[in-house]
């Protein structure tokens, strides 16, 4: 047992030990990484006013809301419709493959519409869209599990009260999945939030959102700690959506 | 209240398989019938064509002798329990209940006035139940909610899909007591579904005896079990010593049934046989003995004080009027 353990810690250090030395480093009295030059706010205080930063994040939240919103929805009909036994094998393979094609297929059928269509997608749309495809089976895989909470016999109940198609969906089906739906609605946002590679294809220069312009200063070496501060902030939302997350999916059990 | 249920060739497929095989059964108004068999026997397929949640391959279902085949089962007059019960996990116990009512459209008042009419009936204390949230409860009590949410609707016709299956004896019995109080008092039409022999002669005024998608005997459970049509009937209805025709003597074809109760030990009547006891069980007001002889083992049930033991060599028999032949 002892060589897992070994690795298992090794894996959790590898993960985290880079994100803690970022998080230090926010708070350096230093440019420079490797001198440590007393701890401060003062990266904070400028990042305050950096106003292309706040734009990016307001980017990048609106997109993954709006992404998550969308993709946990259609993902909900999807595994609801899709919810026998005969369809799921079939389903989950076909709604897993666009996860594994990359964002530059995305990115070329943007240019394609773009080119023959003469609309221009790239910016806003073309990040939500190519998000959109990325997380929707994301969002299937992570409800269709729970479509087993709906049992066959709680729809057929309610039509035999005579509930509607749309009236059983929204008094019986949603109610139910609803813990599932929060769980779902988190982490699509918090995959959405920081997705650099899809952003980056997807996007035009005007539209900016965060870990793209994380990545710009980093990329280029060319960041002050205030990107760490910024990056530090990020890590937030991802914690809220973990927590959030569990306590939601603690109600099946 | 309460309306006959009638169906007519009534045929039930899932893909190829044929569930249900030109079934025909009439159930009079506000009668209690069971539908018994083994699991796969077609039993509950044949009450989802009676509610309408399985589309018939042919023939017709009447309900107070209307053709209802094509009407969805809201219109139908029908409630139904279900095995699982599908009460609504995300809602309470009086919303649960009057999930039906709200529906309806009913006014609030007279929507608080029914679910406490439909608790009272149940026998749960609505003010000591109505907030409380499903998983709460214990099993009968969810038993007892989806009842409620079931009578509350003031059904004609009232469909039972093995709902105490999964309960407790006691509870159980309890529950099966209430309910032929609550069929006598309302006078709705009762239609069970059941495999426990034990259940269906509580509710029961007939019994409709199921295999493979076919009905192979309707009836009161005394005519089942003493004029079985055959040796399934003999056999799943009740115990049965079932040997062929022939081992009495004479010519007849087929098979004799003596129920256990009828086979004596000691000075027998018309017909005798010697063998050995390998096995004696105690039941509670009987001992349930089985001997060996001819090849057969036999079941006798006969009084606690008598004095036997595993090993005798015992004579015993029947009366000609205790057995019963049947042809297949």
């Amino acid at each position: 047992m002892r060589p897992l353990r070994l690795y298992t810690w090794a894996l959790a250090a590898a993960l985290y030990v880079p994100i803690g030395v970022m998080v230090a480093l926010s708070f350096n009295n230093s440019k420079l990484p490797y001198v440590w030059g007393g701890f401060t706010l003062r990266w904070y205080q400028e990042l305050l006013r950096w106003d292309q930063a706040w734009q990016a994040v307001f980017n990048s939240v609106v997109v993954a809301l709006a992404v998550s919103f969308t993709a946990t929805l259609l993902g909900m009909f999807m595994a609801y419709v899709l919810r026998q036994d005969k369809y799921l094998t079939i389903s989950q393979v076909a709604v897993v493959m666009p996860e594994v094609s990359e964002a530059l297929s995305f990115a070329a059928a943007l240019w394609l519409v773009k080119t023959y269509v003469g609309v221009d997608l790239f910016g806003p749309v073309g990040v939500f869209l190519a998000h959109l495809a990325y997380t929707l089976p994301m969002a299937h895989v992570l409800l269709a599990p729970y479509m087993a909470y709906v049992s066959r016999s709680a729809v057929e109940a309610a039509r035999i009260f005579g509930a509607s198609e749309l009236k059983t969906m929204t008094a019986v089906v949603m109610p139910i999945l609803m813990p599932a739906f929060v769980a779902t609605f988190l982490i699509v946002f918090a995959n959405s939030f920081d997705t650099y590679v899809k952003t980056a294809f997807t996007t035009s220069p005007e539209f900016v959102t965060a870990p793209v312009l994380l990545w710009s200063y980093a990329a280029r070496g060319r960041g002050d700690p205030t990107i760490y501060a910024l990056a530090s902030l990020m890590l937030l939302p991802s914690l809220v959506a973990a927590v959030i997350y569990f306590r939601a999916v603690k109600r099946y059990s | 209240m309460g309306l006959s249920v009638e169906l007519r060739d009534v045929s039930v497929k899932y893909g190829d398989f044929l569930a249900l095989k030109n079934v025909n059964l009439y159930v009079e108004t506000s009668e209690g019938l069971v539908i018994l068999g083994p699991s796969g026997s077609g039993k509950s397929t044949l009450l989802r064509a009676v509610a309408g949640l399985t589309p018939v391959a042919h023939g017709r279902v009447y309900i107070g002798g209307k053709d209802v085949t094509d009407l969805p089962p809201d219109k139908r007059r029908i409630s139904m329990l279900f095995q699982d019960l599908a009460l609504f996990p995300h809602l309470n116990v009086f919303e649960n209940v009057a999930f039906g009512l709200r529906l309806k459209r009913l006014p609030e008042e007279e929507v608080r006035r029914q679910v406490m009419w439909a608790l009272e009936l149940v026998r749960l204390e609505p003010q000591q139940f109505m907030g409380r949230k499903i998983y709460q409860l214990s099993g009968g009590q969810q038993q007892r909610v989806a009842l409620a949410r079931a009578l509350v609707v003031q059904p004609e016709v009232l469909l039972l899909d093995e709902p105490f299956s999964h309960i407790d004896l006691d509870i159980k019995n309890q529950l099966l007591e209430e309910l032929k109080i609550l069929h006598n008092k309302l006078g709705f039409t009762l239609i069970y579904v059941t495999h426990d022999r034990f259940e269906a002669v509580e509710v029961g005024d007939r019994i409709a005896l199921m295999r493979a998608g076919e009905i192979v005997q309707v009836g009161k459970p005394v005519d089942l079990y003493k004029k079985p049509r055959n040796r399934y009937v003999a056999e799943f209805f009740g115990e049965a010593n079932i040997i062929p025709a022939s081992l009495l003597g004479g010519t007849r074809e087929g098979y004799a049934v003596i129920r256990p109760e009828d086979v004596v030990i000691g000075n027998s009547p018309t017909y005798k046989f010697k063998g050995q006891v390998i096995d004696i069980t105690f039941l509670w007001h009987y001992l349930k003995v089985e001997i060996q002889s001819n090849g057969h083992i036999f079941k006798a049930y006969v009084d606690l004080e008598t004095p036997i033991a595993v090993g005798d060599v015992v004579e015993f028999g029947f009366d000609a009027k205790d057995v019963y032949f049947v042809a297949e």
